[in-house]
C-alpha cells in the first residue's frame, strides 16, 4: 500500500511535464462491459482542470456509464467489467488498493432528481461530514462549512433563516442546489452531474447553469445532458458519444459551429437521436 | 428524418432566391436603361425598389423566427446567418440599381464620351458576378464563388481607369463636367456592386467550409495552407 502510494505520488509531476494543458482526468483505452455486452469501446479522453466538460449523445450511447465510471459508481451494479485506465491527478482509480470512499469524496456526484434526505437543510449539508467523521471539527467549524457550501451553491440567501426546517419543504430547484451544497461540503475536486436540471423549470435550470459557471473556478465539472442548448451554454468542451464510442471531443464552440464528423453534425442539428 | 427546421430553411431559401431574381432583374434593367437611354425603364427600376425592400423585410423576419424558435447550430446556423447577410447585400445591390437608374434619368442620355470609358465592360463583369454569386449560393458551388472574388479585381481596375479617363475629359472639356461626374459616380456604383457580390461569395464559402473568409480570403482561397482560426 505504501509502495503504491509512493508511486502514485510521483506520477502527477511526470504528467505535468508531458502535457502543456492541465489534465485533471486522463482516460486511456477504456472499455466497459455490462455482462457480455460492451457499453464503452476504447475511450480516450483528457478532461481538463477547471473546465466544464459536457457529455452528449442519444439514449444508450454510453455517456452516463462513462460519467459513473469516473468515480466507480458503476461498481454498485452487478457483473460489470472495466478495462483500460482512468487516471485522476496521476492515480489510476481502477488500480487495486484504491480507497473507493476516498475517491468518491474527491469526485462528487449530483443526480438527475434531487434526493435530499428527510432531514433539515443544515443536516443535509453536514451529512457527509458527519458520516465521514468530523475529525476534530467543532460545532462552529461545521457551521462555517455548511454556510460556505450553501453560499457556493447559491442557496444561502434563500435558506439562511430556516436552516433547521425540513429539506423536503423547499422547491425542486432549491433541493437540487441543496444536493450540490451537500456534495461541496466534503470538498471534492471534481463534480459529476447527471442531467442535473432535467427535472427543473426554466428559471431553476438557469440558476443551476449559472451555478455551474461559477463552480468551475474551483472545481472540474463533467456533466451529462440531453439538452444540447444546455451543453452549448455551460460547457467548455463537449464529447459526443454514439453506440458506446467517443465520436468527437472538442471545444464546445467547435462542436456546435463546425463539427468535424458527420455523425456529430447530424446529432447537434437534430437530424437523428 | 424531416425536421421542423427543414421547413423553415426551405422557406428561407425560396425567399432568398426570389429576392435574388428580383435584384438581378433590377440590375439588368438599370444597365439596359443606361445602354439604351430608356428613361421609362429607369423609372420602373426606381418604382420596383419597393418590392426589393419588402422581400428584405420578409427574409429578416423569417431568420428572426428561426433563431427564436429553433436555436440552429452548425451547418444550419451558418446557412441562416449567411442568408441574413446575403439578403442585406442583395438589398444594397438593389439600391445601386436604383442609383444607376436615377443617374441616367438625370443626364437623360449617354454623353458622347461614354464609349471612351470602361463602363460597358464593367456592366458586363458586374452582371456576371451577380449571376455567379447567386448561382454559387443556390448550388453551394465553391469554385463559382471563388471566380466571383477573383473577378472583383478586374472591376476595381476598370473603375480606377475610369477615374483617370473621366478626370482627363473634365480637364480638357470643362463643359462636360456634369455628365462626366455622373459617369464617375456610376462607375463607383458598379464597383460597389462588385463588392457586394464578393460579400455574397464569401458567405457561400462560410456556409460550405465554415471559415470566415471576409477580409482574409487571400489566406483561405489563394493559399495552399488553410489555417484553422479558433477565435
Amino acid at each position: 500500500m505504501n509502495e503504491e502510494q509512493t508511486t502514485a505520488e510521483i506520477k502527477p509531476v511526470k504528467q505535468k511535464e508531458s502535457h502543456s494543458h492541465k489534465s485533471k482526468i486522463e482516460v486511456k483505452d477504456l472499455d466497459f462491459y455490462y455482462g457480455d455486452s460492451i457499453a464503452l469501446k476504447k475511450i480516450n479522453m483528457d478532461i481538463q482542470s477547471n473546465h466544464v466538460t459536457a457529455l452528449i449523445g442519444p439514449s444508450g450511447c454510453g455517456k452516463s456509464t462513462f460519467l459513473r465510471s469516473l468515480n466507480r459508481m458503476n461498481e454498485l451494479i452487478d457483473n460489470v467489467k472495466v478495462e483500460g485506465q482512468i487516471i485522476i491527478d496521476g492515480h489510476d482509480i481502477y488500480k487495486s488498493g484504491i480507497d473507493v470512499v476516498q475517491l468518491r469524496k474527491k469526485v462528487g456526484m449530483i443526480f438527475q432528481r434531487s434526493n435530499p434526505f428527510p432531514k433539515s437543510i443544515y443536516e443535509n449539508v453536514a451529512f457527509g461530514l458527519r458520516i465521514g467523521g468530523l475529525g476534530n471539527k467543532s460545532k462552529n467549524q461545521l457551521d462555517e462549512i455548511v454556510e460556505k457550501s450553501l453560499i457556493q451553491a447559491a442557496l444561502w440567501d434563500e435558506v439562511k433563516d430556516r436552516l433547521h426546517e425540513s429539506a423536503l419543504m423547499i422547491s425542486g430547484g432549491q433541493q437540487q442546489r441543496l444536493c450540490i451544497a451537500r456534495a461541496l461540503a466534503i470538498e471534492p475536486e471534481i463534480l459529476l452531474m447527471d442531467e442535473p436540471a432535467s427535472a427543473l423549470d426554466p428559471i431553476s435550470t438557469a440558476r443551476i447553469e449559472e451555478l455551474i459557471h461559477q463552480l468551475k473556478k474551483n472545481y472540474t465539472i463533467v456533466i451529462v445532458t440531453h439538452n444540447l442548448q444546455q451543453a452549448a451554454r455551460v460547457s467548455d468542451q463537449t464529447a459526443f458519444f454514439y453506440l458506446g464510442e467517443l465520436i468527437e471531443y472538442n471545444k464546445t464552440t467547435t462542436i456546435f459551429t463546425n463539427p468535424s464528423k458527420k455523425q456529430t453534425e447530424d446529432y447537434v442539428t437534430g437530424r437523428f437521436g | 428524418m424531416e425536421r421542423l427546421l427543414d421547413e423553415h430553411i426551405e422557406k428561407l431559401k425560396r425567399r432568398v432566391l426570389k429576392m435574388s431574381s428580383l435584384v438581378d432583374e433590377q440590375v439588368q434593367a438599370a444597365i439596359k436603361a443606361v445602354e439604351e437611354e430608356n428613361l421609362e425603364l429607369a423609372k420602373t427600376v426606381v418604382e420596383n425598389d419597393k418590392k426589393v425592400d419588402k422581400y428584405d423585410n420578409k427574409i429578416d423576419k423569417i431568420c428572426q423566427r428561426i433563431f427564436a424558435l429553433t436555436q440552429p447550430v452548425a451547418m444550419d446556423l451558418r446557412l441562416i446567418m449567411s442568408s441574413l447577410t446575403i439578403n442585406n447585400n442583395l438589398e444594397r445591390i438593389g439600391d445601386i440599381a436604383v442609383n444607376i437608374a436615377e443617374y441616367i434619368e438625370m443626364i437623360k442620355k449617354k454623353p458622347v464620351f461614354f464609349n471612351q470609358t470602361k463602363l460597358e465592360p464593367m456592366f458586363k463583369v458586374a452582371k456576371q458576378m451577380l449571376k455567379d454569386s447567386i448561382d454559387s449560393y443556390v448550388a453551394g458551388n465553391e469554385a463559382l464563388a471563388k471566380s466571383v472574388i477573383e473577378a472583383d479585381d478586374t472591376l476595381d481596375e476598370m473603375n480606377f481607369d475610369n477615374h483617370k479617363i473621366l478626370i482627363d475629359i473634365m480637364k480638357q472639356h470643362p463643359d462636360n463636367i456634369e455628365p462626366a461626374v455622373a459617369l464617375l459616380v456610376m462607375s463607383r456604383q458598379v464597383e460597389r456592386l462588385g463588392d457586394h457580390c464578393t460579400n455574397i461569395a464569401e458567405d457561400v464559402f462560410f456556409i460550405i467550409e465554415a471559415h470566415i473568409v471576409k477580409h482574409k480570403y487571400e489566406k483561405y482561397l489563394f493559399a495552399d495552407d488553410k489555417e484553422d482560426d479558433d477565435d
